[in-house]
């Protein structure tokens, strides 16, 4: 399988006069249809490396490739739009815009991104609201959803432009345990339905072994 | 179909509600402020420039007046001016007909009127009064002092002996329509005339010593031969009048002077508002932005983690950067509309209840679609440039900072 993500001797150090040193030379990739967990203690770096692999931050050195294409080096518009076509992205705190209706928030990306709202962008927000369980939920403002509906927004939101891989940094962490299962087990379907790889950033030992492959950072240091 | 970041930034104010309305308030009522201000002003100019307009022409063209001097040999340099302080003799404007039928054929020029004046005194009685007498046609002249809306008493009406006189002129000697007043010239000639008209001219030096009689009589009792003294030049616009004067200049061998420059305390003064509210002006709007550029740096506050998550699904920077300055220019634009009808209730207002002690309007005050405009205008680039600030630094956000902040 080929490689839609790779990373490639990666340091990632913050500040000038006191320099922390927060990725030591990571290298890893991340394949279509992978299902990964990426696991570590608070402070090793794990939310810091999920930054660099959705093009949101540069490392200090090193390279990362999406789909063999290598990105240090864009300008910001250029990775801005790389990220928009390939990466999709779920957080902690959803971030939806309250002022817009569920099925606006899902398109909003898209449109922002191609100053175009096509019937077929549309069509296909649809089936993911479908998806996510929320059909018809599609004219309701976000603010009047529950924390777990909201949480599943965002999911249909990150799926909108068909992204190669999706990042999740503790999707489920700020969730009751019920709507957290019901929000992992969404992942897991989509995982199998799309094939869309999977890097899920989580506390939850219980989560990350019901992935099929299971990433640990340590210090700044991939660990087996 | 609206673009997607017009459609994100007429949300994102909804959603402000209060803020919005907030800013929204503040823009209409600068744009009130300036448009009052505005109107007021060009008001006030107008009804100056109108009320010296109205007992001047727009250009005077008098024979040349020579004045003894001295004068610096080498270089021409004038060292000193003789002027006779007593009675100073009419300098006469010769070959008139020719130049009046020039001022006829230019198109800028509405009617050219020649005058014969002459100082002289008038007599009623024991009563002796200073006059500025003034020989007319009075067709022509009409045009230029607007006999006819002037009159207070009688007709206009200036053949044979019969006499138009001010209005202070005649309350000071007693005299109305129908009776006689005498007239000595300066060089003792003098005559009888019948008053048939009595007219106000608004300002007190014509009321109280302007008396309009036939070109002929004038000629007569000033000792002028058959020359005359002045061409008043009434123009079809009035601004003209200095470019119109230098034309002339060049054209004519006499003294011609523009409106303004026989008035420059008049200009001056309208330099002086005119400046003072273009001060009054920019600080409004200066605080006007500012109010706006505060309420959007909060809202970027706010919503950094929404800016965060868009910049992460692939919105750019200048994306984010015109949702943040659409909403600026709206605000402008919204406030333009509302504080263009707040103005016009302003200046209505303003003419219902400031009157003078007749109980008529000060002057009259328009607002002009011009002016709406340009509030309008000036409002809408003030929004985009408070905005500017904020959208900057929203479109220069982190995502990861920006996400990391929370909700």
């Amino acid at each position: 399988m080929s490689a839609i993500l790779e990373l490639d001797d990666i340091t990632r150090t913050f500040g000038d006069v006191v320099v922390t040193r927060v990725l030591h030379g990571i290298s890893l990739e991340i394949h279509e249809g992978d299902f990964c967990s990426l696991m570590g203690p608070s402070g090793s770096g794990k939310s810091t490396l999920l930054n660099i692999m959705g093009l949101l931050d540069q490392p200090t050195t090193g390279r990362v490739s999406v789909s063999g294409v290598e990105t240090t080096r864009m300008s910001d518009r250029e990775r801005t739009r790389v990220r928009g076509e390939t990466i999709g992205f779920i957080f902690q705190f959803h971030h939806l815009l309250p002022a817009f209706t569920a099925l606006e928030n899902i398109v909003l990306p898209s449109w922002l991104a191609t100053g175009r709202r096509d019937a077929e962008t549309e069509r296909h927000a649809l089936e993911l609201l479908d998806r996510v369980g929320l059909a018809s939920r599609r004219d309701t403002p976000v603010r009047s959803l529950s924390g777990g509906q909201q949480q599943r927004i965002a999911v249909a939101r990150a799926l909108a432009r068909r992204p190669a891989i999706v990042l999740a940094d503790e999707p489920t962490g700020n969730l009751d345990t019920g709507s957290a299962d019901q929000v992992f087990q969404l992942l897991r379907d989509i995982h199998r339905e799309l094939g869309t790889a999977f890097v899920i950033v989580t506390h939850d030992p219980g989560l990350a072994a019901r992935c099929d492959r299971a990433l640990r950072i340590v210090d700044g240091r991939m660990v087996d | 179909m609206m673009p997607a970041e017009l459609v994100v930034a007429l949300r994102l104010l909804r959603e402000g509600r209060s803020q919005t309305l907030l800013i929204f308030s503040g823009a209409a009522l600068g744009v009130a402020v300036v448009l009052f201000l505005t109107a007021l002003l060009a008001g006030l100019e107008a009804s100056l420039v109108d009320r010296t307009l109205s007992t001047q022409a727009h250009v005077v063209i008098e024979g040349r007046r020579d004045v003894p001097s001295t004068v610096r040999p080498d270089d021409g340099v004038v060292l000193s001016r003789h002027v006779d302080p007593g009675f100073v003799r009419p300098v006469l404007l010769r070959d008139v007909e020719p130049l009046v039928r020039r001022l006829d054929a230019r198109p800028d020029v509405r009617a050219a009127s020649p005058v014969a004046a002459t100082s002289a005194f008038a007599m009623r009685g024991g009563l002796r009064e200073p006059i500025l007498l003034q020989g007319v046609e009075s067709e022509r002249h009409e045009l230029v002092v607007r006999f006819e809306e002037r009159l207070v008493d009688g007709r206009v009406d200036l053949t044979g002996d019969q006499a138009l006189i001010g209005a202070g002129l005649a309350e000071s000697l007693g005299v109305g329509v129908g009776d006689t007043l005498r007239v000595v010239g300066p060089v003792g000639a003098d005559g009888v005339f019948r008053v048939v008209g009595v007219a106000r001219f608004g300002v007190a030096a014509a009321d109280d010593a302007w008396v309009f009689v036939s070109v002929r009589r004038a000629q007569s009792l000033g000792g002028l031969g058959d020359n005359t003294t002045r061409v008043d030049v009434l123009l079809r616009e009035p601004g003209l009048a200095g470019a119109v004067a230098a034309s002339l200049r060049r054209d004519v061998d006499a003294d011609v002077s523009s409106w303004q420059e026989r008035n420059p305390e008049l200009l001056s003064a309208i330099r002086a508002q005119a400046s003072s509210g273009i001060v009054i002006n920019a600080f409004v709007a200066l605080a006007v932005a500012l109010g706006i550029a505060s309420v959007l740096v909060v809202s970027v506050v706010q919503r950094r983690g929404e800016i965060g998550v868009l910049r992460a699904t692939g919105t750019r920077r200048s994306t984010v950067m015109r949702i943040f300055l659409w909403q600026g220019a709206l605000v402008g634009l919204v406030g333009s509309v509302v504080g263009v009808a707040l103005g016009a209730v302003l200046v209505q207002v303003f003419v219902q209840v400031v009157r003078d002690e007749t109980g008529a309007p000060l002057f009259a005050v328009t607002v002009t679609p011009q002016q709406a405009l340009a509030a309008s205008l000036l409002a809408t680039v003030t929004g985009l440039l408070a905005a500017w600030v904020p959208a900057r630094s929203a479109s220069r956000l982190n995502p990861v900072d920006a996400i990391k902040g929370g909700s």
